[in-house]
Order: structure tokens, then sequence, then C-alpha cells
């Protein structure tokens, strides 16, 4: 089987009826390279996870020209993808909001992270990889995704080291590998008659 | 060879036991009620410190006050700007958050018991030294406004916020929501004025939940929050419920809505009634779950929504109760009309032995699962405690479940479900609703989305618009149970009669009793032709013009078919149901799952044949002497492909007597399988209406 194309920087312009504008732009990558694929869930808590993260720092306060503003990955068996969406403010220019996003992931690519940047991130995967384990359904379901898809359940318990082995530079590097690129759809809601 | 253990599923077994120990609880000179519970399966600390004032506290003209100020909080401090306090939590991988409900304002934290000392400098430095910046300010509300012209676009905001206007009149409980108008309102110095009436440690109440060790963290806490000044604690005064008479109807109109967002309610109780366990466990029968009696009704019989629910809100200082649906305008008045069925039948008939056992198993079962996490053990405490409810409540949770009867549900059902004293509230299109509604209630109000009060007339009165123009080519998209598919007409008009051929999947058909009337088209009865025969199906209500001069061409999505009825002469049957496609047959039976688009079933002979859950499981009882199996291939999972299948079978006369056709429904009735409707049907009324006569084919 062979893997899809990822679409050419393609936007998609699609109306409906309802007055908010949603912006999403989508990346994707492949579930299967395990490596790279948890370097991506530590760049997404960069981007966009929490209220001190990059972006919800530059388009919520800095350019109070977002709402919200949300962001996963959207993890398959095959290529996998991540997303990130905002909902502008009424009249914001959507490719300013673009701009600023294309802006932090480049930032990303060039500078890499920062040391506070780092420790903030482990110690969330520590604090979330704690409280995901305290339900027996979530556990099970780790276990399970880690079996179906990586093929070895025993990766629950060393999935934390791995994500706190992670280096900066590796952030860094897939980033600039992924993401710095024209290779993304992105998607305008726009309220009919604007589109 | 099927084992013959496998023919009998296993006995539940018997609860594990749920012990859950009691926490320490103390008071701190200043009045702060310290409840600590020492959790230490992880390490992990949550804290919610409580103030018995929420947005029911709002001075009258400043709305919204109270939740503003507590989002504000953590927006800047006397040492930290707002950024920093967030890196500063989110470095510590902790969450603090604030904020406030009706009855509560309530900051909240969680953190690694590692980061313990950390997080309660950070909780005291929000509470005690916040500084409420005004570039903060500004930015919050004009979020606020534009949060609240989202909230507007959502149907069930607008339902809730009509029900609770309705339900608790001049209560601050009436109010959900603040305007624009009132976020503008909000100014730094009142933020600082309620901040100082709300945060008083004698009305409050720090429940710590984790790995904490009680005694030396005790010390920890005096020490935070020991110099804490008490403050006057303000009496309650809220004005009387409005009493409910009558049932009222309450319509917002959104033109050209697809669906119907109903809310059926009526004031109930406060949380530390007496009659709260009798009435949960009433609740799940009725409606709170997926096997509940409104979605198995409404949904999995009906087809006429993807959920049907009903809930208690149990509050401070009263309750409401609420039947919900978001169902395809068509079908309001059918879904309505089932509501009303079945709040009359858990009032009026004894639940079953088996619905008592299972809705008793189902809440003492979840119960467990909600304290595994400690999030979730937190949750239960500070409702508890916030609630007052009694000191062996949590210990003592599913003995009360379990003590309940079937005579306490009736009691429960009585005293709190009455259907002659609903508000019933709409959101939809207005036209189309009051139609289909106007019937459950002679007080009716109809309502913009902004909140305006609109004219009734205006949604009336057809007759002086003229009549439409239909005559010409539609292309129409057809939903039906979640499918979509293109139906074309060819129509031709004379007057207020329509006429003409369609053409669909289904094969081709006749149009000729299609009504035009003002800006409105019903096409209640068309047939289409499938292997020579004719299968019937209605499109009623649901050809709406909005617009008077819109040219016939136009496409207009979601037209949905109410129903595909069957007769005696016309023996196919289309049937739509989701899932994995594949249809079998086993024994006598013949089975059709699962996740996908349409079968056709073409059965020739006369048979039982029936609907149960309507789109998930098809299956009819023939006495066959000829087994089919079609095994469907799916060309992705989630485009569905519509697929066909032809079953030829030879049947018994004996079921022919079973398929009955319910006149006024037009619907397809399978003879019922619930005890009060093989009454009904002795007596020859329909099991759903109470009024239509079946008839046997």
């Amino acid at each position: 089987m062979s893997r899809p194309k990822s679409p050419k920087n393609i936007k998609f312009t699609k109306t409906n009826s309802r007055r908010f504008r949603h912006f999403s732009s989508a990346g994707k990558f492949r579930r299967a390279a395990r490596r790279n694929l948890t370097r991506f869930i530590l760049a997404g808590k960069l981007l966009y996870d929490g209220e001190s993260s990059r972006l919800y720092q530059k388009l919520v306060k800095g350019e109070e020209s977002v709402v919200q503003l949300f962001g996963f990955t959207d993890e398959r068996r095959g290529p996998s993808s991540i997303f990130i969406g905002a909902i502008p403010k009424p009249d914001k220019d959507l490719s300013k909001i673009r701009e600023v996003i294309m802006h932090e992931i480049n930032d990303l690519a060039t500078n890499g992270v920062k040391p506070e940047e780092m420790q903030k991130m482990q110690n969330q995967l520590l604090n979330d990889v704690v409280r995901m384990r305290q339900s027996s359904m979530t556990r099970a379901q780790h276990i399970a995704e880690f079996t179906l898809y990586d093929g070895n359940p025993e990766l629950v318990n060393s999935e934390l080291d791995e994500l706190l082995q992670i280096t900066p530079d590796q952030i860094k590097a897939v980033v600039a590998k992924y993401l710095n690129t024209e290779n993304r759809a992105l998607l305008d809601v726009v309220p009919v008659g604007k589109g | 060879m099927t084992e013959e253990f496998r023919k009998t599923a296993p006995e539940p077994l018997a609860p594990a036991p749920f012990n859950i120990g009691k926490p320490f609880e103390t008071t701190l000179e200043n009045g702060l009620k310290i409840v600590v519970f020492e959790e230490k399966r992880l390490p992990l600390v949550s804290y919610r410190l409580a103030f018995f004032a929420g947005d029911t506290s709002d001075p009258k003209d400043s709305v919204g006050l109270t939740s503003a100020m507590a989002s504000m909080l953590n927006e800047g401090t006397k040492n930290y700007t707002s950024r920093q306090l967030a890196e500063e939590i989110e470095r510590l991988g902790a969450s603090i958050s604030t904020s406030a409900s009706g009855d509560f304002t309530i900051v909240a934290a969680s953190a690694l018991s590692l980061y313990n000392s950390d997080v309660l400098r950070l909780m005291t430095e929000i509470l005690f030294t916040p500084t409420f910046p005004e570039e903060e300010l500004n930015l919050y509300k004009q979020n606020a406004i534009e949060n609240l012209k989202y909230q507007r676009s959502q149907a069930s905001f607008l339902a809730n916020e009509q029900t609770a206007r309705i339900l608790y009149g001049e209560h601050p409980y009436s109010v959900i929501s603040p305007s624009p108008l009132d976020i503008e309102k909000i100014t730094r110095e009142k933020l600082i004025q309620q901040h100082g009436k709300i945060f008083i440690p004698n009305n409050a109440i720090l429940i710590v939940v984790g790995d904490v060790e009680t005694e030396s963290f005790l010390k920890e806490l005096e020490d935070n929050f020991g110099k804490w000044k008490k403050g006057n604690v303000e009496n309650v005064d809220f004005p009387a419920l409005p009493e409910r008479t009558e049932n009222t109807l309450t319509i917002v109109d959104r033109q050209g809505s697809a669906q119907s967002n109903i809310v059926i309610s009526s004031l109930a109780f406060e949380r530390t009634n007496q009659d709260y366990f009798p009435f949960i466990v009433m609740n799940q029968i009725l409606g709170a779950g997926a096997s509940s009696r409104v979605f198995m009704n409404l949904r999995e019989e009906k087809g006429y929504t993807y959920g049907a629910y009903t809930r208690l809100d149990a509050k401070r200082f009263a309750g409401d109760f609420e039947a919900t649906a978001e169902v395809r305008t068509a079908v309001t008045g059918d879904a309505l009309r089932e509501f009303f069925y079945e709040l009359n039948r858990i009032r009026d008939e004894k639940v079953s032995d088996t619905e008592l056992n299972d809705a008793k198993a189902f809440l003492t079962g979840v119960f467990p699962i909600r304290a595994e996490t400690q999030e979730g053990l937190t949750s239960l405490i500070v409702s508890q405690k916030l609630y007052n409810l009694p000191d062996d409540y949590l210990q003592t949770y599913r003995d009360n479940i379990n003590a309940v009867t079937i005579e306490d549900v009736e009691k429960a059902a009585q005293k709190y479900i009455q259907p002659d004293r609903m508000a019933i509230v709409i959101v939809g299109d207005g036209e189309e609703v009051l139609e289909q509604a106007k019937s459950y209630s002679e007080k009716v109000e109809i309502f913009d989305t902004e909140g305006n009060p609109q004219e009734n007339t205006k949604y009336m009165n057809n007759e002086t618009v003229g009549t439409a123009d239909v005559a010409g080519k539609w292309s129409l998209t057809v939903d039906f149970q979640g499918q979509q598919f293109p139906v074309s007409l060819a129509l031709e008009q004379n007057g207020e009669t329509a006429f003409g051929k369609l053409e669909s999947v289904l094969g081709e058909g006749d149009v000729h009793d299609g009504k035009v009337k003002g800006n409105k088209f019903l096409l209640n009865k068309t047939g289409s032709r499938f292997f020579g025969k004719l299968i019937g199906f209605a499109l009623h209500r649901v050809l709406t013009f909005f617009v008077r001069s819109t040219p016939i061409s136009r496409e207009i999505a979601r037209i949905i078919p109410s129903c595909f009825a069957v007769t005696k002469s016309e023996r196919l049957f289309a049937i739509g149901f989701e899932g994995k496609p594949s249809l079998f047959w086993r024994r006598n039976r013949a089975f059709a799952f699962d996740r996908v688009g349409f079968f056709f079933v073409k059965v020739a002979g006369d048979a039982e044949f029936y609907s149960r859950a309507f789109q998930r499981v098809v299956f009819g009882f023939f006495n066959a002497e000829f087994a089919f199996a079609v095994p469907v291939p799916m060309p992705s999972r989630v485009t569905p492909s519509i697929v066909m299948a032809t079953v030829t079978v030879k049947i018994s006369p004996i079921c022919l007597m079973s398929l009955t056709v319910c006149d006024q429904f037009g619907a397809f009735r399978p003879k019922c399988r619930r005890p009060c409707a093989i009454r009904h049907n002795q007596r020859n009324a329909c099991c759903r209406c109470g009024r239509a006569s079946l008839r046997a084919v």
C-alpha cells in the first residue's frame, strides 16, 4: 500500500451559515515512526497547550486577534497529523494569523526550545502521565494502543522515560523537517457571503 | 457446534465492595473549614477552595460580575503578570483554575505532590493579591463578548436561556449568561468590591485530596490561610419561584433550521431533598442513559434523533427536570408526542422489576468508577460538602440507591413529573415548529435568537402571501438515518395541487397529491417503484420555501422522509440502518447489522417483519426455508455506500395477521412487545398515540 501524498499548501475555503470564522492548519507525519511522534507531541505542547504556550501568548494575549486557540495531534497507524486551529475575532486578517503561526513554527525550527520550556514540558509530562494512569480504563486503553499501533504493550512502562529523554535539538529537528514546510493543508470556515 | 454454556448469558457478579474512608475535618479560627482526605495511590494532590456564593450573588445591575471576578483572578497579581502566572503554574506541570457557577465560586488546583508547597503559594497569591489589571480586563471583556455571540449561535444555549427564564422567573437561577451590555459595565472597581464580598474565609471550605500527611500539612495550611480575616456573610433572600399551572410553548425562531432543539422542563427540587434517590432511579429508567425509555423510543425505535435524554439538575436552592432531544424539523411534533407518552407512562404505570434492577445496578455500579481517579473522588467530596449532604453520604450512597422500590419510583414520578404543567421550549424553524407543536399549549411565545419577543401571527398566517410556484425540476438531497442520497422531482402545478414524477435510488415513482399552501409545499404521500413494486413513503411538512421568490430549481438539503410505510399489497421493505453492512440468516431469523446505508430487502410471501432499534439492527421472524447471506464490501469506513440485497423467503401464513399499520402515523407498526401495547392492541388502539385505530394487514 502506498502512502498518500500530502497536499502542498492547499487552501480550502468553505462557507457555512454561521457567523463565526474558523481557521485550521494541518500537517502530516507517520504514526509508525514512533520517535517522531513523541517529539511531535512535545512540539505541539510548546505551541498550543496551555495559557503559557507560544501561540496562546502570541495570538490570544499579544496580538489579541484570536478568541480561541486549539491544537492536537491526530495519531493514526498510517500517516498521522497535527492540527492547529483558531477562532479569530471579527475583522481580523486570517492571513496575519497564519503568518504568526508559521512564524512561531519557524522560530521553533530555527532557534529550538528554551531551557525553561523544556522544564515546563517535563513537569507537565510527568503530571499528565501519572494522572492518565489513575483509571483502569485509560490504562487498558494505553496498553491496547501500544499493542495495536506499536506491537509492544511494554511501551506503557517506558513511555514516560522515552518522553523525558527527548532533547531540545530533537524537537527542533522534527519541527524543521515536518512542520516548517509548505506541505500542509489550510482550511478557512467563513460566514456565508465572505467566502 | 455451539458449546452448551454459551447459550445462556452468565449472571452478573455481585457488586464489588466499595469502601471509602472519612476525611479529616477541622475549622481554622477565621472560620475556614478544612477537609483533608489522604489518598496516597499516586504522587498527586488536588485542591478545591469553594465559596458558598456564586453568580446568584451578582448585584442586580451587574449580571456576570462574579464570573468575571473569578475569571480575572489569575490575570495578574501583586507579584506576577498574567503571563508570568501562566508560566509559573505550567512550569510546575500544575493547573490552577477559577470559576463561578450559580451557587459557588471555586478555585481549583492540582499538581504533583512534589510541588505541593509551590502550588499553595501560587493559590494564595491569586486569592489574596489579585490586581485585576485594566488591560487584562479589557481583553477579558472583548473575548467574553465574542464568546457570547458564539454562544448565541448555539441552539442548546438558546433553549437553556429560555428554559431558565420561564422556570425560575425572578429568581437569579433564571439568568444563565450575562448580556454584552452587562459585560461592558464591568469595571475594575466592581471586581475588587465583589472579590472582597465573596472571598471571606468564614463562607468557604478548602478540600484537599491526595498524597499529603495530614498533620504536617495542616501546619502549612494554617501558615497560608490562618491570617485571612473574617468577613460578613450576606444572607440570601431570593424571590419565590413561579408556580406552574399549565403547559407553555416557547419557540426560538431560527428560520430554515434543519433541526429542532426540544427542552421539556419543570421545576423539581434542591439537592438535599429526600426524594433525590427515588428520583434519580426513576430518571435512570426514564431517560438518563442510552438504554432508558426515551432514548429507546425516540432514537432506537423511531429514528427521530441521535439522542434523547432526561435529567435532573438539583441545585443548592432549587432544581429542575428536563427532557431534551435535537430532532429533525419534520418530526418535531412526533417527538413531542413520544416525549409526552413517556412522561405519562412513567407516572401512570409501575416500572418493571427488570427496569428497576437495571437502573439500580447501573447507578451503584458506576459510583465506584466515579471515585476511581483523584479528580473524581475530589468532586464527590466537594459535592458532599458544598451541598451539605450527610457525613456518611458517600458511604451509604449505594445502600440508598438499592433501597428504592417500584412504589418509590412511582411516587417520585407522580410528584415531580407533571405533563400538564411543562415548559416546552423549542429552538428551530418558527413556522414549522409552531405548526407541529401548537396543540401542546394555548400559551405560545416566540422569540428571535437575540431574545426579542416576536408577533405570533407572523408565524401563523401564510394565506396573505399567495401560492408559491413549485412547478419545475427539483434536485433534493434526502437525509435518511444519517445517509444522504439524491432525489429528483419533476413537478407540475395546478393551483394548490402539485403532481409529477420522482426519481431516486429507490426507483421511480409518481407524485400525485402534493399540496401548495402559501409558501409551503407538503408532499404527504409519494411512492417509488422498485423491481416493479411500490415503496410508499412520505415527505411530510418538509419542503418549505423560506423566501417567497425562491426559484424552484434551488437545491434544498436535508429533506427527510419521515417514514417508509408498508401496506398489505406491497411486499417491499426499505430499511436503513447503520454499521458494518452484513445481512445473514440464522435459523428462522434474518439479521442485518450495522453501520452503513440502505438495504432493500425484498420479501416474497407474507411476513411479520419489524424493526427494533430501527437504525441499528433489523431482524424479522420468518418461517423461512431459504437462507441467504450477503456480505457487503465497504469502500471506506467513512464513506458508506448504498447497497442492496434481495432476499426471497417462503413464509407460513401464520404470520399474516401480525403486521399492522397505524393510520394516525402512517407508519409501519410492528406487533408491539410491551405489555401495555398488547393491551392497547387488544382494544384496537395504537400503543403510541392511544387514539388511532390499528388495522391488521
